[in-house]
């Protein structure tokens, strides 16, 4: 698994999506706000 | 998910928005949100084309959800620091904040020795609701980590080593 999940180093890669209240959500955007991000994958509730 | 809601303030003071992505769906989200009071937000990554960017699809579980893991990124969008965690073992969360506050110090601090991790001791609560779980909805996975708790602890225990 950790030979292809995007490394320490390496740019994160960039993605846009819908956010829990339904507004766009783009990562590059996010980091622009001059914040840190911590990006949580968890497995969800199905 | 309910830690990091208790230390979400300390987030805050190192200059950190926490995100929280998942394949469930909006209401669903937004059920989580309510229930639990979250103060941070949840993105729906329903047709999973995020955990497939960042590789981190567990195509065995409900057709493909995502692994749990761990990034955080400076505002170069650099990677500093990656945890990839198992159901049944994870990193301290004060570990974590040990690296946000070398890193709110420094920008360009990255993680250079994988975080330690703990490993999960279900509750007698989680074995229940895992094991209704089980019953209703069919869902073995979550027994199945605890069972594999063995292998887990054997691969924690000789990865310390290797570093050695």
């Amino acid at each position: 698994m950790s030979i292809s999940v995007p490394d320490i180093g390496q740019d994160a890669p960039d993605f846009q999506t819908l956010t829990s209240d339904n507004q766009p959500f783009l990562l590059s955007e996010a980091l622009k706000q001059g914040h840190f991000v911590k990006l949580l994958f968890y497995r969800g509730h199905w | 998910m309910a830690e990091i809601q208790k230390k979400y303030d300390t987030y805050l003071k190192f200059n950190t928005q926490v995100f929280a992505i998942s394949v469930d769906p909006l209401k669903q989200s937004q059920n989580l949100i309510e229930k639990m009071k979250l103060p941070y937000k949840l993105l729906c990554d329903e047709d999973k084309h995020v955990i497939d960017l960042y590789h981190l699809t567990n195509p065995f579980e409900h057709n493909g959800i995502a692994k749990p893991a761990t990034f955080i990124i400076n505002q170069e969008g650099k990677i500093c620091y990656r945890s990839l965690d198992g159901t049944a073992n994870r990193v301290d969360l004060s570990d974590e904040l040990l690296f946000l506050e070398k890193l709110h110090n420094d920008a360009g601090y990255e993680m250079d020795n994988a975080p330690k991790k703990s490993l999960i001791i279900p509750t007698p609560k989680n074995m229940w609701r895992m094991s209704l779980n089980m019953i209703f909805k069919g869902n073995f996975a979550d027994w199945m980590h605890f069972l594999l708790f063995p292998v887990e602890m054997f691969r924690m225990m000789t990865s310390r080593f290797k570093k050695k």
